[in-house]
């Protein structure tokens, strides 16, 4: 038995954190925001998978 | 011979066997894991997390005493800091001298209520619903404590990239040993099973959610794909690296209707569409599903090792499948640990008598090398020694 409720929609704010990080990183970094995000979308799986 | 000359010499040969051409000899590339840190005195932690030079130290001490043509990898394939920066106790995984473990039964992570979600956004899905309900740190967080913490882990996960790369770029370049796995993908039904719903839980959905988990393996499917084509190089001659983990535990009708269609739209895309090199680790016991692997594109650059004790058994497969698949595989581990070197020899001449002719087969391990118990140093010797010698065509 689950711990927990089961979700019923998508809404949330950590896939808009992980939008935010991606812009201050690349602004911080002087790279290009577009690498920075294809680099996010691979952070958000192994958080849930390799970490 | 300079070494990268060397280098050069054991990746075509890799190469040329996947290629399905006949090399100057059958490759040696045993199924290698933590068993090489184990073998040269060399803590695991040290080398995974404190430094790089201590991954390239073990991988000398083996491959200094032990002939062989190629490594997979170095092991080191969890950014193990990147949790320990989130917060305590935080992540799946923990590190000690003697390897990588899980922590306990952590696989259940959503519901089969939630399979609708993951096949309108798995991507979003992860990000909104995963992340918070696995990471303390993040559940109930404010949106600029998750923003510090994606980039304390963008930052972790990029340093972690940038260690491997200084002892892989050593491995390859000091000692010509090749490292062929390039990336490894995972086929969306093990991530569910590994990673979201343990093995209950999916056992249970097989039969109660087919078609609901079918979908949501479909759009995980085009994540994966995605990613693999934002962030990857192409492999060149090199490898993608799949672990099969599910299905092996559905009865072969499930496997056809939930699996296979996996495994052939990966192949078709990965293998016959862009040539790449596509390695596959059959785990356990392949032999009830022979018939359906037919189904599986040939001729391709396609690799399998498969997880059996039995040199007939890989006999079989190669003979009803080797126009799809390039065989590895061959050498018990368990002969390795409780085995005369008598009888690893003896393995080792029946592997080349019977698997060698016509090409097609790289001789390995049935399974991974991970504890210094899997294998004695005098068997694993004698067997990479024997097969180097006598393994010419």
């Amino acid at each position: 038995m689950a711990d927990y409720e089961y979700a019923t929609t998508l809404d949330g704010d950590t896939m808009e954190a992980f939008e935010i990080a991606a812009r201050q990183i690349a602004e911080e970094k002087g790279m290009d925001l577009e690498n920075v995000e294809k680099s996010m979308k691979k952070l958000i799986y192994l958080f849930v998978t390799r970490i | 011979m300079d070494v990268s000359a060397l280098y050069e010499e054991r990746l075509q040969r890799f190469d040329d066997v996947m290629s399905r051409k006949i090399p100057d000899r059958v490759p040696v590339i045993p199924n290698m894991n933590t068993w090489m840190y184990h073998f040269a005195g060399v803590s695991v932690k040290k080398a995974f997390l404190e430094d790089p030079n201590e991954i390239f130290n073990a991988a000398k001490y083996m491959t200094d005493r032990i002939p062989m043509d190629a490594l997979m990898s170095t092991s080191n394939t969890v950014p193990l800091k990147v949790a320990e920066n989130i917060g305590p106790d935080e992540g799946i995984y923990t590190c000690s001298e003697n390897g990588v473990q899980i922590k306990g039964s952590h696989g259940r992570l959503m519901e089969p209520q939630e399979y609708k979600l993951m096949a309108e956004n798995p991507m979003k899905f992860f990000a909104n619903v995963l992340i918070p309900r696995k990471f303390n740190a993040f559940r109930n967080a404010s949106l600029e404590k998750k923003v510090d913490l994606i980039k304390q882990a963008y930052a972790d996960n990029i340093s972690f990239i940038q260690y491997n790369r200084t002892a892989n770029t050593r491995i390859e370049k000091e000692l010509g040993m090749p490292l062929i796995v390039r990336a490894t993908n995972f086929l969306a039904p093990d991530i569910v099973l590994d990673y979201l719903r343990d093995f209950v839980g999916i056992s249970l959905d097989v039969r109660r959610n087919p078609d609901e988990m079918y979908a949501a393996c479909l759009s995980l499917y085009d994540y994966v794909l995605e990613m693999f084509d934002d962030t990857a190089t192409p492999p060149d001659r090199k490898i993608l690296f799949t672990p099969l983990h599910l299905p092996t535990y559905l009865r072969p009708k499930d496997f056809e209707k939930l699996y296979l269609p996996s495994m052939k739209k990966y192949l078709e895309e990965m293998a016959v569409k862009r040539g790449y090199s596509v390695y596959f680790f059959m785990e356990n016991n392949w032999m009830p599903y022979l018939d359906l692997l037919q189904e599986l594109p040939e001729n391709t650059k396609f690799l399998g090792l498969f997880e059996t004790e039995k040199v007939e058994e890989l006999v079989e497969i190669k003979s009803r499948l080797g126009s799809r698949f390039i065989v590895m595989g061959g050498m018990p581990v368990s002969l390795l640990r409780f085995g005369s070197k008598e009888d690893v020899i003896e393995t080792c001449k029946r592997c080349l008598d019977q698997l060698a002719p016509g090409g097609g087969y790289i001789f390995s391990t049935d399974k991974t090398l991970m504890t210094f118990n899997d294998g004695t140093p005098e068997n694993v010797i004698a067997a990479c020694e024997y097969v180097t010698e006598h393994g010419k065509y």
